[in-house]
């Protein structure tokens, strides 16, 4: 460890780096007189791989230029000059790190939906990849399930099954799979592989007598000690205390950055989740984000306190940009693209993004057909995140006899659209989009938000770094999120349930804090956009014109509430739930092109904008 | 078929026969007998000529060949035809091959309230002039299209029947192709593989009663066929299933379906036949023993299909004290609210039968599923524009459904 301030202490400046798989991210935060800011940013390529083999290198070069920039101190006989003495130096230095792939884990539970899925939302949680979910009812042979381990070679195997005193020939089962596969570790090096049981506590005896000589074995407690609780939080420590020893370890220079941070080094999406968490405790709200990246898509939900995390592996803008085609098909993609193309061409032109997956688009039609996959992309990882993030499953009921014909099956979405109050956004995709009001409108057609919800977007993707902030200092974390992390693009107002085509759809009445008023009613399939302010926001009267619509108060009935804007301003969506697109291209261009201009998202034909 | 006996003629009859016959016409009435067109078999029209009206007539029925004469209506003078049912219970009387008719022309009107029944056959016919018999033979047509009825019925279920058949073919051929078939989604029928789950992940069994009645009933059927798959699904979770039954023949047969899930399942040798109990014919005893494996054994989910009766609530009470999870499902619609109040997901009513189809997806059981609720939506359909029409006074739908009669 490093001679950094001690954590919770009266820390006055943080440098922060992500060590991505291919670029290094620094940002400093000091407290100013505004109180905590971020104030100067560096990025360096990330060194991990030949021919420095050295995350260190990249982590100094990304640290000297933000040491140019600022003028302050930070690099220091090869190393990070801790702690501040006289604006020289910062107290506290912190990582997060996805390099090399990330954590990746193989799960196992006894039941695929019950403590398979248990033992998924931990190591999600904790910012892994889940190669793989084994469980007795997987459908796979025994040897099918040794040979799929033995290839796969995770970090590290978590495995759960059966409540405390529940099934044990299961768990012993399970446990046998994983002896009889006799699985490696990724980074190679002469250590047994890390394996953390999380299952039934009375047959841990049983568990160790097969396991321990060939594993690395932790045990922690249950995920899942009752069928109606979970207990996510020591698997996700355990977790994180062995990717610090075991695969960071490992890791070219890691070792070296070990010593350097103040608290243990993080998962990159473990810091993200952390983030998302505290931000939805301190303001009370439910929060969703969406981290959209070239190869994987990562999304986020924190529902009643309740945090879910999915990684969509095979969704995103680059290496991935082909399975998206592949998944949500080309129609759902052409939908998008508001200008005529041919299903040949718009399919040639993903193609080309394939094999060439490192290039950005030069042409504004590029930029839209990059947007128009971005949606489809968004939209499918967050219908995974929708089906992951379930209530728990085998859970009694308790029913009534007024519930006769109304009996909801267990395992419902957690992610309820009327009550999700912040999307937040990130990703180059988003967060590098030419006008925020693409951005803006990209996450309105993927997320399709209800009622009033407000959207972010990350600015320059800090959401790591303050995701580590947090365990040290939440108050600095929460400030440097509000100010400089996240750039409000506005409010989003939507009416929920089955509109009717022939009849206008919502009243809006809008007082400004200048005085001025606005009114306006719309009909069905509008977008209306307009210009507000953050603080103190716009005085809304939204009022539903038809008696099954609710903006927020109830089927019918008129809701008055503050919106808050952003760098775009308010949009008022009346295109229905989902979204009606024509299929016929004649008709869905114009359409789209009057939802492109209502919301000033491309520069118009005569170069204006 | 009415047996009438010979009458004994009381002196007063006698009398009344001489005051009647003053004023008989001149000649006997001639008859004819014929089955109307549109005829299910158990109709003839009798009609007869005669150029004056007497005070009334008598119409008299006997089975060809047969002298004891059944009176059948007393009708006024100026009638000269009257139709008959020759039956109204044709499973304890059916219809015989022929019947022989007469009418008795009347002086005056015959006032028989003041005889006994059993001699208003012999009074009539000593009260007036007999004519010859005439005979004829009751004829069925499966479909009636006579003006004088217009009873679609026999034909529009003939129509329905085979709309039923196309619609299970092409249903077969959609689903066997590979199309996606609509099916509601049931919360209950999902929750068996999640109660399933849940007595794997706790190592404890699952408790299946099959109902009380015996196996020919249709909600035994159902419960049988849904077993199989419970069973075969247990053993694909390695789990143990315990099956109570109240009637021995049920318990052999839910013993052979048990199996026959655990070897669909590839795994023969986790089938145990101690596991398939019967407990006693009698009710209560049922429910008791059944209560005592809820107690001993704790099952964590109890699945209760089939027919309950008065056990229902005990059963089902004892389950959610002892917190399993609970899934039931009866067409009894008596014990639909105690299933409702302490289970976790019932299936009410028809639900019961489409578990099978819902939970194997077999294209056959899916067809005739998706067939027999097009069936219901015509006749709900049908219900409501029939109600609403009957109610402005034109009864088409009744009428378009209507099979006896006429």
């Amino acid at each position: 460890m490093s001679e950094t301030a001690a954590p919770g202490g009266a820390i006055r400046s943080v440098l922060a780096t992500d060590c991505g798989s291919t670029t290094t991210k620094a940002i400093l935060i000091e407290l100013t007189d505004e109180g905590w800011r971020q104030t100067w940013r560096g990025e360096a390529p990330t060194t991990v791989e030949a021919p420095f083999e050295d995350v260190t290198r990249g982590v100094l070069n990304a640290a000297m230029e933000v040491q140019e920039l600022s003028g302050r101190q930070l690099v220091e006989d090869g190393g990070i000059k801790t702690p501040d003495v006289g604006g020289q130096g910062v107290d506290l230095y912190i990582s997060t790190s996805s390099a090399g792939g990330g954590l990746q884990l193989v799960v196992g539970g006894v039941v695929r939906s019950m403590t398979a899925e248990s033992a998924m939302r931990a190591a999600l949680g904790a910012g892994a990849i889940v190669m793989d979910a084994f469980a007795s009812n997987d459908k796979r042979k025994p040897h099918e399930q040794i040979e799929r381990i033995r290839q796969l070679r995770p970090d590290m195997i978590l495995l759960a099954g059966g409540i405390d005193g529940g099934t044990r020939k299961h768990v012993v089962a399970l446990a046998e799979m994983v002896a009889a596969a006799r699985p490696r570790t990724r980074l190679g090096g002469g250590f047994n592989l890390p394996i953390i049981y999380a299952g039934n506590q009375q047959v841990v005896g049983d568990i160790e007598e097969r396991l321990s000589d060939i594993s690395d074995l932790q045990v922690v407690e249950n995920v899942r000690p009752v069928m109606e609780n979970e207990n996510l939080g020591p698997a996700r420590d355990k977790i994180h205390d062995l990717f610090m020893e075991h695969v960071m370890a490992q890791a070219p220079g890691y070792d070296k950055l070990m010593g350097w941070v103040g608290v243990p080094i993080m998962p990159t999406p473990g810091a993200v989740g952390l983030i998302m968490q505290t931000i939805a405790s301190q303001k009370g709200i439910n929060v969703a984000g969406v981290d959209i990246g070239g190869a994987t898509t990562d999304v986020f939900s924190v529902f009643e306190g309740k945090f879910n995390r999915t990684v969509s592996a095979n969704l995103g803008m680059s290496y991935s940009v082909s399975n998206v085609l592949a998944e949500a098909g080309l129609p759902a993609i052409l939908r998008w693209v508001p200008f005529h193309i041919d299903e040949k061409g718009l399919r040639n032109r993903i193609g080309n993004k394939m094999i060439r997956p490192t290039t950005i688009p030069e042409t504004l039609e590029e930029l839209k057909i990059e947007q128009a996959i971005a949606r489809e992309a968004l939209r499918l990882a967050f219908i995974q995140h929708k089906e992951f993030a379930v209530e728990l499953r085998g859970v009694q009921q308790e029913r009534t006899i007024a519930d006769a014909f109304r009996q909801t099956g267990s395992g419902d979405t957690l992610v309820k659209m009327k009550k999700l109050d912040l999307i937040v956004g990130s990703g180059g995709v988003l967060s590098h989009a030419p006008r925020r009001s693409q951005s803006m409108k990209m996450l309105i057609d993927a997320f399709e938000p209800e009622c009033v919800t407000e959207i972010a977007v990350d600015s320059i993707f800090m959401m790591p770094h303050l995701g580590v902030l947090s365990t040290v200092d939440q108050e600095a974390a929460t400030e440097v999120f509000e100010r400089d992390c996240i750039v409000y693009l506005g409010t989003c107002v939507a009416p929920e349930g089955e509109m009717k085509t022939n009849s206008n759809v919502l009243t809006v009445q809008l007082t400004f804090p200048d005085g001025r008023t606005e009114s306006r009613t719309m009909g069905p399939g509008e977008l209306w956009s307009l210009p507000a302010e953050h603080d103190p926001g716009v005085k809304a009267v939204l009022t539903p014109l038809q008696s099954n619509l609710d903006v927020g108060a109830g089927p019918g009935k008129p809701l008055t509430k503050t919106l808050r804007g952003g760098v775009v301003g308010l949009v008022f969506d009346t295109r229905g739930r989902p979204i009606q697109i024509p299929t016929e291209q004649s008709v869905r261009v114009p359409l789209l092109e009057k939802w492109v201009d209502a919301m000033d998202e491309y520069p118009t034909a005569e170069g204006q904008g | 078929m009415n047996q009438p006996r010979p009458v004994p003629i009381k002196l007063a009859a006698l009398l009344l026969l001489w005051v009647l016959t003053l004023a008989l016409p001149a000649s006997a009435a001639t008859v004819s007998v014929q089955a109307p067109p549109d005829n299910d078999g158990l109709n003839l029209d009798v009609s007869w000529t005669e150029s004056t009206d007497p005070a009334g007539w008598g119409v008299l029925r006997a089975e060809a060949g047969s002298s004891e004469w059944t009176l059948l209506k007393l009708l006024p003078g100026d009638a000269r035809e009257h139709s008959d049912k020759v039956t109204t219970d044709v499973w304890n009387h059916p219809p015989a091959d022929e019947y022989q008719y007469k009418v008795v022309a009347l002086r005056a009107p015959v006032l028989l309230d003041e005889i006994e029944e059993s001699e208003q056959v012999a009074t009539v016919l000593a009260a007036g002039v007999a004519s010859e018999p005439g005979t004829g033979s009751p004829k069925g047509s499966f479909i009636r299209t006579g003006l004088k009825s217009k009873n679609y019925g026999p034909l529009v279920m003939l129509l329905i029947i085979l709309a039923v058949g196309v619609m299970m073919q092409k249903f077969t051929a959609d689903v066997r192709a590979g199309k996606e078939v609509f099916i509601r989604r049931i919360p209950g029928i999902d929750a068996i593989e999640e109660g399933i789950g849940r007595a794997t992940e706790m190592g404890k069994p699952i408790l299946y009663v099959p109902g009380i009645d015996e196996l020919q009933d249709i909600q035994t059927i159902a419960s049988m066929l849904i077993l199989g798959q419970v069973a075969e699904k247990v053993a694909e979770y390695q789990s143990d299933i315990i099956v109570s039954c109240c009637i021995p023949i049920v318990r052999e047969v839910a013993d052979e379906v048990v199996k026959s899930g655990f070897y669909q399942a590839g795994y023969p040798d986790a089938y145990n036949p101690r596991n398939t109990r019967f407990i006693s014919s009698e009710q209560f005893a049922f429910c008791a023993g059944t209560n005592g494996i809820i107690y001993r054994e704790q099952p964590a989910t109890n699945i209760y299909l089939g027919r309950f009766f008065a056990e229902s609530l005990i059963l089902a009470e004892t389950g959610f004290v002892n917190k399993s999870i609970q899934i039931a499902g009866t067409a009894e619609a008596t014990q639909l609210p105690f299933f409702i109040a302490a289970c976790d997901y019932t299936l009410i009513g028809e639900e019961l039968f489409a578990v099978s189809a819902y939970l194997s997806k077999d294209p056959r059981l899916v067809s005739s599923l998706k067939a027999s609720d097009w069936v219901k939506l015509f006749v709900v359909v049908c219900l409501i524009v029939g109600t609403v029409l009957t109610s402005f006074g034109l009864p088409i739908i009744n009428n378009l459904f209507a099979i006896s009669g006429g």
